[in-house]
C-alpha cells in the first residue's frame, strides 16, 4: 500500500475519466482546486487498511462530466440536475479501480457509499493528482490513509 | 419479446446510465422501473412483474447482497434474474453474489457490450 503513489492514482483516474465519461485529460499540476468553491465527492474504502478518496472539480467540470456520462447536450436541464451526482459516481468508479491496485489478491476489501462534499479526514492527502480536460476543465484526485501515512 | 427491468442504485446518475446503456445496446424493454435501495426494490418487486433486476451492491438501508438473499427466500421472486452492476471488483463479493443466484456481475465503468451480453444470457437471448 505504501508504494502506491501519485503515478498509480493518475493511471486509475485517467482510465476512469476515459472509460466512464469519454473525457481525455492531461496531468496539470498547476490546477488549483480547494474544497471550498469546488464540487467535491468523497468515498471511504478498506483495502483492508482504511483510506479515503476525494474527487474535486469546478461547476463546469461537473456539468461536462454529467453531460458525457449521460450522453446529453450541455444545455439539457438534466445536466445541471445531475452534475454533483456525476462527480459522486466518478468517485465510486475510481475507488473500485483503486482497490484492485492497492490491495493484495484475495484481500478483504470494502467500498463505502460516496458522499458529496469534503471530508475532514482527507485534510492531508498521501498523494494527489490534477488534470485538465481537453476542454480546459480541472479535475483533482486526492488519496489519504486513515493513519495519516504519506507515500 | 421484451422484458421488464428494475434498476436498483442509490445514485440517480447510476440509474440513468443503466437506462441509457440498455437503450444503446438495443435491449427491448417493455418497462424500466427504478429503486434507490434494496428496501424500495423489494417493495416494487412485490407489486410489479419484473423480469430482470439490475442492482448495485453498496446502498443505504439494504445493500445488493441482502436484496438478492431476500429475493431468493421469497418464493415469487426466487427465479427473477439478477444482474449485479457495481464498481466493486472484489472476487469474494462476486463469488458470494453468484452463489446467491445472481446470474451475472458487471463491473463499472460499464461497457455496453458486457451489459448486453449479461442481459441476453439472463433472458436466453430474447431481450
Amino acid at each position: 500500500v505504501s508504494a502506491f503513489a501519485s503515478s498509480g492514482l493518475a493511471a486509475v483516474a485517467t482510465n476512469a475519466l476515459e472509460e466512464a465519461a469519454f473525457l481525455f485529460v492531461e496531468q496539470d499540476d498547476s490546477v488549483a482546486l480547494a474544497p471550498q468553491g469546488s464540487v467535491v465527492a468523497s468515498i471511504g474504502f478498506a483495502a483492508p487498511k482504511r483510506g479515503l478518496l476525494r474527487v474535486l472539480t469546478d461547476v463546469d467540470g461537473a456539468r461536462l462530466l454529467a453531460a458525457n456520462v449521460l450522453g446529453l447536450e450541455g444545455d439539457d436541464p438534466d445536466v445541471d440536475a445531475s452534475s454533483v451526482a456525476a462527480v459522486s459516481e466518478l468517485a465510486n468508479i475510481v475507488a473500485g479501480l483503486l482497490l484492485v491496485e492497492v490491495s493484495a489478491p484475495g484481500a478483504l476489501t470494502a467500498i463505502d457509499i460516496p458522499r458529496v462534499g469534503a471530508d475532514a479526514r482527507n485534510a492531508r492527502p498521501a498523494c494527489a493528482v490534477s488534470f485538465r480536460t481537453a476542454e480546459g476543465y480541472p479535475f483533482r484526485f486526492e488519496l489519504s490513509w486513515e493513519d495519516g501515512h504519506v507515500a | 419479446v421484451s422484458s421488464s427491468f428494475l434498476v436498483v442504485d442509490d445514485s440517480p446518475v447510476g440509474r440513468k446510465i443503466l437506462r441509457r446503456v440498455l437503450a444503446m445496446v438495443g435491449v427491448e424493454a417493455s418497462s424500466v422501473h427504478e429503486a434507490e435501495d434494496g428496501v424500495a426494490a423489494l417493495e416494487l418487486l412485490r407489486a410489479q412483474t419484473i423480469d430482470i433486476v439490475l442492482t448495485d451492491i453498496h446502498m443505504p438501508r439494504m445493500d445488493g447482497i441482502e436484496l438478492v438473499r431476500q429475493m431468493r427466500a421469497d418464493g415469487r421472486l426466487a427465479r427473477t434474474a439478477v444482474i449485479v452492476v457495481s464498481s466493486d471488483r472484489n472476487d469474494a463479493r462476486q463469488q458470494e453474489l453468484k452463489s446467491l443466484g445472481a446470474c451475472a456481475y458487471v463491473v463499472k465503468p460499464l461497457r455496453p457490450e458486457m451489459l448486453r451480453d449479461a442481459v441476453l444470457a439472463a433472458t436466453g437471448g430474447v431481450a
